[in-house]
């Protein structure tokens, strides 16, 4: 799946439908159709990063009479014919030109924010619709005091304030979240809290150890989470991560892998597409999606070129370029320069008509 | 083997470096191995095999055409083979194993052995049993590199997996067409 986002345009189009069913305003449950497991593992690592600021008690479930049904936008029409009221159908969708972003580009990294907003509205609306009902019922009177038991209030949590988190600026700014905690400068190892997950960084030898691998790691990337942070000395260090048998991680490929999930297009602060760059070393490509920029790696590693032009050049999206640009640049694996210095390479039919035989071949 | 016109990758490094499985682990045909009980006595520590002359694999490409993989023996007694086996080769990949008593002196040797080539195709650097051990560790051999002047990457790699195969053989294949 591409990108993910629940657009209100589809939404305020959905909401016009009756609601069927009564449903719990304490606890509201959403069941994921036509979605592969890591997909529905990490909308729900979002949902729990997202709970407690959540108006209402949201949870996942397999069962048929859930409160709403979360489904591909693929899946729009059939999800309309099928039995599902459409008042209780959010989606997925992968067209960027639907509005109002709650989740961006999966491939990046999920927007709690944008969750929780969506979730909030679509809770208070059930809220009101269910109050709105229960008001039209008279309450039976009660044959002790003869008057009827104002309702219990709901009680709800402030909206999350927009200044919880950084806008979205044109640039990228690596000073929030997680990674602004493992690039300030820690002269002795130190504990990451970040939600739930704990991360042992020991930044003299470069290292972090955690129980969760990269792309387990990615819902806590998001740039509103504010990690606690607490130096340890090193036998601390030791014992923990002894007794927990971690093994130990290059940090510079958690950085590198932070900063290209949150980066999202975005060119970091201080960079402009004009300027003359080149990476100075090769990323670790067996990071996660890292193997799919093997090409432009070569090419920034044999050229010193315009940001803009090497997005022309090797056909690129400039969106991608920058996020590979700016996780090189923050594990210090790329260098400006003054002047361009292409390489030029003599065209060789017969070797780009092997290479590609090659490339096909292994599907790569 | 000696056909200059054929399309051929050479796997080379040393000995339990995993040159034999990398090329098992692609090959979509049964390796051909030359592998023997080694004579010398600081492979016979390592292994209870080794290759003598070459391994061989291949891969069928569209229109009927071969990539050739070869394996270059481990044992320093066969390194005139290196010759024979990496001529008309697109590029060489040169797997390390992490666990090696000097890694980095390894790396130095097969670089050193295959310079005339290196001087005309690329190599990616393959450090193998990374898991293992991480030193040295990968920044380490970048500046092994890098005091020789030479730019090649270095990819942790297990040499049993595919997708590791994969991304060593698709790294060479981004360096002949944009390094």
């Amino acid at each position: 799946m591409g990108i993910i986002f629940l657009g209100n345009y589809i939404f305020s189009n959905l909401v016009k439908g009756v609601v069927e069913r009564e449903m719990s305003v304490e606890k509201l449950t959403i069941k994921l159709l036509g979605f592969s497991a890591p997909e529905m593992e990490r909308f729900s690592a979002i949902l729990a990063l997202a709970e407690s600021r959540l108006q209402q008690a949201w949870q996942m479930t397999t069962a048929e009479d859930a409160d709403f049904f979360l489904l591909p936008s693929e899946q729009l029409k059939a999800s309309l014919a099928a039995d599902i009221s459409a008042a209780r159908c959010l989606f997925y969708t992968d067209d960027p030109a639907i509005g109002n972003l709650i989740l961006s580009d999966c491939h990046k990294i999920p927007r709690i924010n944008s969750l929780i907003n969506v979730l909030n509205h679509r809770g208070a609306q059930k809220t009101i619709e269910i109050t709105a009902n229960a008001e039209a019922i008279p309450e039976p009177a009660s044959p002790s005091s003869g008057e009827s038991a104002p309702p219990a209030p709901i009680e709800s949590q402030p909206a999350p304030s927009a200044n919880d988190q950084p806008a979205d600026t044109a640039n990228f700014a690596p000073d929030h979240g997680l990674l602004s905690a493992l690039l300030e400068h820690h002269a002795t190892p130190i504990l990451i809290k970040a939600n739930t997950v704990v991360i042992c960084v020991d930044p003299s030898q470069k290292l972090y150890y955690c129980p969760l691998s990269l792309t387990q790691l990615i819902p806590y990337f998001d740039p509103g989470i504010a990690p606690q942070v607490k130096p340890i000395s090193v036998p601390e260090m030791q014992e923990l991560v002894g007794k927990a048998k971690l093994p130990p991680q290059p940090l510079n490929n958690l950085i590198w892998y932070i900063t290209f999930k949150t980066s999202q297009g975005r060119l970091l602060q201080g960079t402009a597409p004009e300027d003359i760059v080149r990476l100075l070393h090769w990323p670790d490509l067996t990071i996660p999606e890292c193997g799919h920029y093997a090409k432009l790696a070569a090419f920034m590693h044999s050229n010193t070129m315009r940001l803009a032009d090497i997005a022309k050049t090797t056909s690129y999206p400039p969106a991608s370029v920058y996020d590979f640009y700016n996780a090189c640049t923050v594990v210090g694996m790329t260098e400006k320069a003054d002047t361009v210095q292409v390489h030029e390479k003599v065209a060789d039919l017969k070797q780009q008509t092997v290479l590609r035989k090659i490339r096909d071949r292994l599907k790569f | 083997m000696q056909d200059s016109n054929r399309i051929k990758i050479v796997f080379t490094g040393c000995v339990g470096a995993g040159k034999s499985t990398a090329i098992t682990t692609i090959s979509e045909k049964s390796v051909i191995s030359t592998e023997v009980k080694p004579s010398e006595a600081s492979v016979i520590k390592r292994k209870p095999t080794t290759t003598v002359a070459m391994d061989y694999g291949e891969l069928t490409l569209e229109g009927g055409d071969k990539l050739h993989l070869y394996g270059t023996p481990g044992q320093r007694r066969f390194e005139f083979m290196t010759d024979l086996l990496t001529k008309g080769a697109l590029g060489l990949i040169v797997l390390i194993d992490n666990t090696h008593e000097d890694p980095l002196d390894e790396l130095d040797y097969y670089l050193n052995l295959n310079h005339s080539f290196l001087l005309q195709r690329p190599a990616v650097i393959g450090v193998t049993h990374y898991d293992q051990t991480i030193q040295p560790s990968i920044d380490d051999y970048y500046d092994a590199l890098a005091e020789r002047g030479d730019p090649w990457p270095v990819v942790r790699a297990d040499a049993r997996s595919l997708a590791d195969v994969k991304l060593l053989l698709n790294t060479l294949l981004a360096i002949l067409e944009y390094g």
